[in-house]
């Protein structure tokens, strides 16, 4: 005697109980927690947007847990004919067999759809949340959320102070580092980036002085501002140099 | 922005008509592959023009547009060919999608629409893009030649002098047609090969199954666009990447004995190496895949590497000479002692890797879960790796982890730094190789 339909499709309703337990059995902060823990803890900074993503991924699981079971209680009754209509054109519907892969299908859209709705809430959040700044201000506003870019407004100041008069930069720097680069750090090519046309060099200079370096080099490059980077964190503090064979 | 658009629209005469060696494609690939093909050249001869000690400057970039665009339109000759060839198959596909079918091209035209509001409306906030792509970009606008002076001098900071120059050099283009380097409008140029690629995957939909067109978009989606590093908007060349090598295996696998096809599908392998270094390694497989068919002749996979390889020969001869400040150089590392020194870290880098691709949604969805399912419930597994190729994936996985092992970074940190954008050069290819039926092939006219 054949199962009955209902025990048949039970499985349906497994994720289902998944989605429900997770979303409405942890409730939205633990929810959100979890999801930050397992999934997001490489997204930087930007709590705005994540709080805004968290609760649209928390909604949309429960959502899915509900047409879970109410998919269940459906295709129950009308044995997948639901599934079949949605999934197969009209010329497959009558033909394909419903089996693991269109389930499979069914999972990657459900997934891919929840972090394509993700991305469309977080331009949503970061358009209002940017609404009325210039091109500029937009910059500063999102460089400040990278721990190593936070500085890019001093760049800008720097530029366009007063004191500035034209002519390249170096910076000094006296310790080595073993990775690639050696002595660059993220915060040099962040600042060479963002002065350019200002060209930004770098060199060793253990008495972290321009007079460790040979003679014609710092005129050989136009520089005329030097930048000393000899102590364990960066700043970018420019100072003018004077030309020695002026001197 | 005028300006740009005549870039695009003489890059795209000279892709479409480059195209005319592929007969009867619906409109889709077309702009697919003369997006790809027609900036792809006409960077190409731009590279081959600064080289040759030309300075790149609004007269000269003007000479390449009018190049490309007269070469266009002599290969595509519109007013000799019958317009029906140009619309076959165009328009057919839509008459039987199922209701989530419908709702998948929906979704896929919605994503393409946030891509370009976003490239248009807000700045470049991906370090790499800002550090390396835009940088290089704007430095061969400044002084008009590459390598420029500046990357000669190993005390100048700029990330990877030795990166390949395809994509800054058309970015520079752009920027000395428009007379400002505005990066919204040049980070259009790697965001346009999202879409390009959209018009080469809906091809797939003719080989594979229907329903395959949900598949494809659906799960193509969070990789090439959620991934906010990465991803379609974010200005780095990743994308264009994966454009590339998987239109070089596309156009190689169906050129059915067509040697200027042939020809085309070397001419993408070089772009794709002109592109990132790792287009090196993953075309350098596609040669392999091709050399491996016992069907295809002997000529035609000749045509291939030749082509292939004579284009890359120009950009290897430059490179040398570009002093370095910041590599990676990880075949300097690539030694016995050093993979030894690296076998500590052997499972955590592993199942970073692993945990990358399989746990993480927001970096690729189900997307390799669908791809080791679907090619476990195949019947032709065989087929799929040596006939389609598939088996470049766990290839150049494979590579990738030894590089992971001896570099001289901490731990698994470069692999939390890049192995998602790693993954997404061997996407679309890993899709259309674990779908693609030759026994469904199309027949040309």
């Amino acid at each position: 005697m054949p199962r009955s339909v209902w025990v048949r499709n039970l499985w349906l309703l497994a994720p289902g109980i998944f989605c429900l337990l997770a979303s409405f059995g942890l409730g939205s902060v633990h929810f959100a927690g979890a999801v930050r823990h397992f999934f997001l803890q490489y997204i930087p900074g930007f709590p705005e947007r994540l709080t805004a993503e968290l609760l649209v991924i928390y909604w949309m699981t429960a959502i899915a847990g509900i047409a879970a079971v109410a998919g269940y209680l459906l295709l129950g009754v009308c044995r997948l004919e639901f599934l079949r209509w949605l999934l197969f054109p009209t010329k497959l519907r009558e033909t394909v067999k419903i089996s693991w892969r269109e389930l499979l299908l069914l999972l990657v859209i459900v997934n891919s759809f929840a972090f394509t709705a993700v991305r469309f809430v977080r331009d949503g959040v970061r358009t209002v949340w940017l609404q009325g700044l210039s091109f500029g201000e937009k910059k500063e506003v999102l460089f400040s959320e990278n721990p190593l870019e936070q500085n890019y407004i001093v760049g800008q100041e720097f530029l366009s102070g007063e004191g500035y008069s034209g002519g390249n930069i170096v910076i000094l720097r006296n310790v080595f580092e073993d990775r690639p680069g050696e002595y660059l750090r993220a915060e040099h090519l962040h600042f060479s980036a963002h002065l350019f046309p200002v060209r930004v060099y770098l060199t060793y200079a253990p008495g972290c002085t321009t007079n460790d370096l040979p003679p014609g080099w710092m005129e050989n490059r136009g520089i005329r501002w030097v930048v000393e980077d000899c102590g364990e964190h960066f700043q970018f503090d420019p100072k003018p140099y004077a030309n020695r064979t002026a001197q | 922005m005028t300006e740009l658009l005549i870039l695009i629209v003489c890059a795209g005469a000279l892709g479409l008509g480059v195209c005319r060696v592929i007969p009867g494609q619906n409109w889709p690939v077309r702009f697919g592959l003369a997006w790809g093909c027609g900036l792809g050249l006409s960077g190409y001869l731009l590279m081959l023009f600064v080289w040759s000690g030309i300075r790149l400057a609004f007269p000269s970039a003007s000479v390449i547009c009018g190049i490309a665009l007269g070469a266009g339109l002599f290969l595509w000759k519109p007013w000799t060919q019958k317009a029906l060839d140009e619309r076959a198959g165009s328009g057919s596909l839509c008459r039987d999608f199922s209701p989530l079918e419908w709702i998948a091209v929906a979704v896929v035209a919605g994503t393409a629409l946030a891509i370009l509001l976003t490239v248009l409306s807000t700045p470049v906030k991906a370090f790499d893009a800002r550090m390396i792509w835009m940088f290089h970009a704007r430095l061969i606008a400044d002084t008009g030649i590459h390598p420029a002076p500046e990357l000669h001098d190993p005390a100048f900071v700029i990330g990877h002098p030795q990166y390949p120059p395809l994509l800054p050099v058309l970015q520079a283009l752009a920027a000395i047609l428009s007379g400002v380097f505005d990066e919204r409008w040049v980070r259009l140029v790697p965001a346009g090969f999202y879409f390009a690629m959209g018009g080469l995957l809906w091809d797939s939909l003719k080989d594979a199954p229907q329903r395959l067109l949900l598949v494809s978009a659906w799960a193509l989606m969070p990789t090439l666009v959620v991934f906010e590093e990465g991803g379609a908007d974010s200005g780095l060349a990743d994308v264009m990447l994966s454009f590339y090598v998987f239109a070089s295996l596309w156009l190689a696998l169906k050129a059915e004995g067509r040697l200027p096809q042939y020809a085309l599908a070397g001419a993408c392998a070089a772009f794709a190496g002109l592109t990132k270094n790792e287009g090196l390694v993953i075309a350098g497989m596609v040669a392999v895949v091709l050399w491996s068919q016992a069907d295809i002749p002997f000529r035609a996979k000749l045509v291939f590497v030749a082509t292939w390889i004579l284009m890359l020969v120009p950009w290897l001869a430059v490179r040398g000479q570009i002093a370095t400040l910041f590599e990676e150089r990880y075949l300097e590392h690539l030694t016995p002692g050093r993979l030894l020194w690296g076998l500590d870290r052997a499972g955590l880098v592993a199942g970073e890797m692993a945990r990358q691709m399989f746990l993480l949604p927001q970096r690729s969805g189900l997307f390799w879960w669908l791809i080791l399912a679907w090619f476990a419930g195949s019947e032709r597994r065989r087929d799929l790796l040596l006939v389609n190729g598939l088996w470049i994936v766990p290839a150049y996985l494979l590579v990738i982890y030894v590089l992971y092992l001896v570099t001289p970074w901490e731990r698994d940190f470069q692999v939390h730094l890049s192995f998602s954008r790693v993954l997404l050069h061997i996407a679309p290819l890993a899709l259309w190789a674990a779908v693609w039926r030759p026994d469904r092939r199309v027949p040309g006219p």
